[in-house]
């Protein structure tokens, strides 16, 4: 333990009397603590633009005055979607994926109007984000640090020194390793303070989140270090092990990404947007339609409910069939709903998956996965957001189909209409980010991927070590 | 040494370079794999068009079929009246298609950011729900495609890094510069010349793989004027990586030192630049949860709140024409469908209005980062080939208006016919599908 710490006070002693690197590294630190700052920022407008929105959408609903309850259901509502804190460090999918979700009778729509449709390409790869930093220039601070590390001693003959100091070859290298490492350590923390100080964690869920970020990028981190250190023995310059590294470094950063997420969308296709709707169009329209319903699906509804309060015509009954006939309407398109975007979200699903296992070849993905999913930003937990808008849509529509039905009005009279008290005490859609727990089964096996590499190439920088530098 | 003599000797330096064979088979392999890549977004937009468009038709052809057997509209709406102009413009499936430009296959651009068409009818605006783009994965999008842009911007400077980070520092470290001026007489243009033949080496792969679409896509791939614009930005961004790189090379540092200088510029221009005026620009002008748009639109109901006269007036104050019409010159009218056609019209007048409020702020947008080009130069390019491509922001934009423009047209038409109480008949409804 003693051997060890000194080979890790001897390596950082080496990068202080680096003036250079020492200033980048400070120069890093700042800048990824002023991109945390502004991701903080950033987080906080969200939250604002999004309550102003809320309330928008919940004023407009309760100034609507006295109305028919199907025409209620038309005007419908809007739900907004506000990432959790935790988006201050990642934004995933968010710029890429609308955050309007208009709530109305007959229709599921989609999340409309994302920031990418209405702006230019600024930026390929996202905002300056704590993220972007972490798992672009991060990895490559690493290398450019360490890839002579072992190199170095062995030119200038300091291994055989190092030894006959009584120094195992395991300490030296593990030593370096770990004065490397804790650099990220102080990159990734120096990120973390700055949220800790400016957000306020008042949900376990967050604090689990955040636990679980740190470990998937310490795990990644010690993972670049130790590969660069096994290069830089194995490789006969320091030359080769930067090239080799940098090779990886744009193989797992840029290539594979892409080719997987390739061979994942071929592998599990998408419907087409036109494919979608058709389907969606025929399935329903084997069922009833709340305006135009189809005779014999009617008549028996209709016969059913005529039965039940025993009388033998729609004028005769104290209650109104439209709302009734609405309502049943509304269930089987439900049905359709699930049967169709459950069909794409299993796809989803599904891909992402298969993109997961894929990096049993590029521990970058399962990094990127972990880290979207603990910032609560990957695409499980936009759905997440859909479907509970969705459950929501259909409790409000169903309020408004019963209000029709049993309100008072009688069958084919449109022009009753609820009172005003009535529709402001139908509840507003709130939403909080879902628990971490949920999608254990996706981040787990990210971190399982972060875990074996990191051990794998741990392992292989001891069995290596004697072969190379003896 | 001339360059012929400096062609041959570099081509032997990168043959006995393992590591630099291999990035160039590689980003070889790529540009063709990200030509191929854009052809399959570009097929499957152009199948998706064809699709639709032969839905359309097909739809069209059943309304003819209505009026040659004289069936008032489907059986089971037995309160359709095709006669009447609104149903006849109603079944007349308009749709508005964004232009699906060839240089897609090059540069997709935003494509995914938007649908790729859109039906339109009298109550259509650039801002409907329904104006989403196709199903994709959002996880996969946030990196992008893997498109020829793509490679070309954000891949070649890599690239170049590998090709050139030891040019001049390999001697340097290996004590070998003295040896190089004693033959080649000074060591600026040796090394420049060996710039320079990577450069043209490239410079022609360009042309080669700009010309691959041609073999899929046969004529419809026009090597017109566009296309020798985006050989021209695609020649200039590429120089311009050789120039910096080059800056670089004249300092004469060590191999290790050059690289780190490289991939540094690399990180910063492509990087953290971008990035960094993305979060900026977001910040200043977040993206809209079009709030406003929705306000607007629940302007409706006191738009339908105005007494018809005043509704009418302010129709014919905006168009006299329609004072000519028939129903323009009654004094009042009972008929609720034609009461409908002027409020529906006055709404129209003032979402359109509206909507293009809305179209100039992203344009307002749009400029702003526009103005940071100077600082941003390798998104300047991206944007250039998008926008030759007809896939950047502008193209999405012009899309929406050609709903606007299309909505319009319709919502016109229709007050017009309706006011004159024109009874739709085939040729009439020929002339519906036109606009």
């Amino acid at each position: 333990m003693q051997a060890l710490l000194q080979v890790f006070q001897n390596e950082w002693l080496g990068l202080y009397r680096n003036k250079l690197l020492i200033g980048s590294f400070l120069l890093l630190v700042f800048i990824l603590s002023l991109t945390a700052w502004m991701g903080v920022k950033k987080q906080d407008q969200l939250q604002v633009q999004t309550k102003t929105a809320n309330d928008f959408a919940r004023n407009e609903w309760e100034s609507i005055g006295p109305m028919n309850p199907h025409s209620a259901a038309h005007e419908g509502t809007y739900a907004y979607y506000s990432p959790g804190l935790m988006s201050s460090l990642d934004e995933g999918v968010l710029s890429q994926v609308g955050r309007v979700l208009r709530l109305e009778g007959h229709v599921q729509n989609e999340m409309a109007y994302s920031a990418r449709s209405q702006e230019s390409i600024y930026s390929r790869f996202g905002g300056l984000m704590p993220s972007l930093l972490l798992q672009w220039v991060v990895p490559l601070l690493l290398i450019f640090l360490s890839f002579r590390s072992i190199y170095q001693e062995k030119e200038q003959g300091r291994i055989t020194l190092l030894l006959s100091q009584g120094l195992g070859i395991k300490q030296i290298l593990v030593g370096k390793a770990l004065a490397y490492f804790s650099i990220a350590c102080i990159a990734l923390l120096s990120t973390v303070l700055v949220q800790f100080i400016f957000l306020e964690f008042n949900h376990s869920n967050d604090v689990f989140r955040l636990i679980g970020f740190v470990i998937s990028y310490l795990l990644f981190y010690w993972l670049i270090v130790s590969l660069t250190i096994v290069l830089s023995t194995v490789l006969k310059n320091a030359t080769g092990a930067l090239s080799s590294m940098l090779a990886i470094w744009v193989l797992w950063m840029v290539l594979l990404p892409k080719w997987t997420a390739s061979i994942a969308s071929e592998k599990y296709p998408l419907p087409s947007r036109f494919e979608f709707k058709q389907a969606m169009k025929d399935d329903r329209s084997k069922g009833i339609d709340g305006h135009n319903p189809s005779k014999d699906r009617v008549n028996k509804l209709r016969d059913s409910v005529l039965a039940k309060y025993g009388v033998s015509s729609d004028s005769a009954l104290p209650i109104n069939l439209d709302g009734i006939v609405m309502q049943a309407d509304e269930e089987y398109g439900n049905l359709v709903w699930d049967k169709h975007i459950g069909g794409v979200f299993q796809s989803f699903s599904s891909q992402k998956k298969l993109s997961q296992w894929a990096s049993v070849f590029n521990p970058m993905y399962a990094l990127k996965s972990a880290s979207m999913s603990f910032a609560g930003t990957d695409m499980l937990h936009h759905i997440h957001f859909q479907r509970e808008a969705e459950e929501y849509r259909r409790g409000f529509i169903k309020k408004l189909n019963d209000e029709h039905a049993y309100g008072g009005s009688k069958t084919g009279d449109w022009s009753w209409k609820s009172s005003e008290e009535f529709f402001k005490n139908i509840e507003t859609f709130q939403y909080t980010t879902v628990e971490i727990s949920k999608y254990k089964s996706y981040w787990q096996v990210d971190l399982l991927i972060l875990l074996v590499w990191s051990i794998s190439i741990s392992v292989l920088m001891c069995l290596i070590s004697k072969k190379y530098l003896l | 040494m001339t360059l012929f003599q400096t062609l041959k000797n570099e081509t032997l330096h990168i043959a006995k370079s393992k590591f630099k064979v291999i990035a160039l088979i590689l980003f070889f392999a790529a540009t063709l794999y990200s030509v191929w890549q854009g052809y399959v977004v570009y097929q499957y937009r152009t199948d998706q068009i064809s699709l639709v468009q032969k839905s359309a038709t097909e739809s069209q052809q059943e309304v003819l079929g209505w009026f040659k057997n004289g069936k008032s509209g489907p059986e089971e709406r037995p309160w359709i009246d095709i006669k009447n102009p609104f149903w006849a413009m109603w079944y007349g499936n308009h749709y508005v298609i964004y232009d699906n430009h060839p240089l897609m296959v090059l540069s997709p651009g935003q494509v995914s950011d938007v649908g790729i068409y859109k039906k339109v009818s009298v109550w259509s605006t650039p801002f409907d729900q329904d104006l989403i783009p196709e199903l994709s994965n959002a996880e996969f999008q946030v990196s992008g495609f893997f498109d020829f842009s793509f490679v070309w911007l954000f891949l070649l400077p890599l690239l170049l890094i590998i090709l050139m980070y030891n040019i001049q520092s390999f001697e340097k470290d290996a004590g070998l510069l003295l040896l190089i001026k004693s033959q080649a007489g000074e060591t600026n243009s040796w090394w420049l010349k060996r710039v320079l033949v990577i450069g043209i080496t490239l410079s022609l792969w360009l042309i080669i793989v700009m010309i691959v679409p041609r073999i899929f896509m046969g004529s419809s791939f026009v090597l017109g004027n566009e296309w020798i614009e985006f050989l021209f930005f695609s020649m200039v961004y590429l120089w311009g990586w050789l120039g910096l790189y080059a800056l670089i090379l004249s300092r004469n540092s060590s191999q290790i030192s050059q690289a780190i200088q490289m991939i540094t510029i690399w990180i910063l221009l492509v990087l953290v630049i971008p990035a960094t005026v993305q979060q900026w620009i977001q910040m200043r002008y977040p993206a809209s949860l079009m709030t406003e748009w929705q306000e607007v639109e629940e302007k409706r109901d006191s738009i339908y709140a105005i007494s018809y006269d005043s509704v009418k007036a302010k129709l014919l104050s905006e168009n006299k024409d329609l004072g000519t019409t028939k129903i323009g010159m009654l004094d009042s009218i009972s008929d609720p469908m034609k009461k409908g056609a002027a409020y529906r019209s006055l709404y129209k007048m003032y979402i359109d209005s509206s909507s293009e409020v809305f179209l100039q702020s992203m344009e307002q947008k749009n400029s702003a980062f526009q103005s940071y080009a100077f600082i941003n130069p390798v998104m300047w390019f991206q944007n250039r080939l998008n926008y030759l491509s007809k896939s950047d922001l502008s193209a999405i934009l012009e899309f929406r208006r050609k709903i606007r423009v299309k909505s319009n047209s319709i919502t016109t038409k229709l007050i017009f016919d309706e006011w004159n109480e024109v009874v739709v008949d085939s040729v009439q409804f020929k002339k519906y599908l036109e606009l």
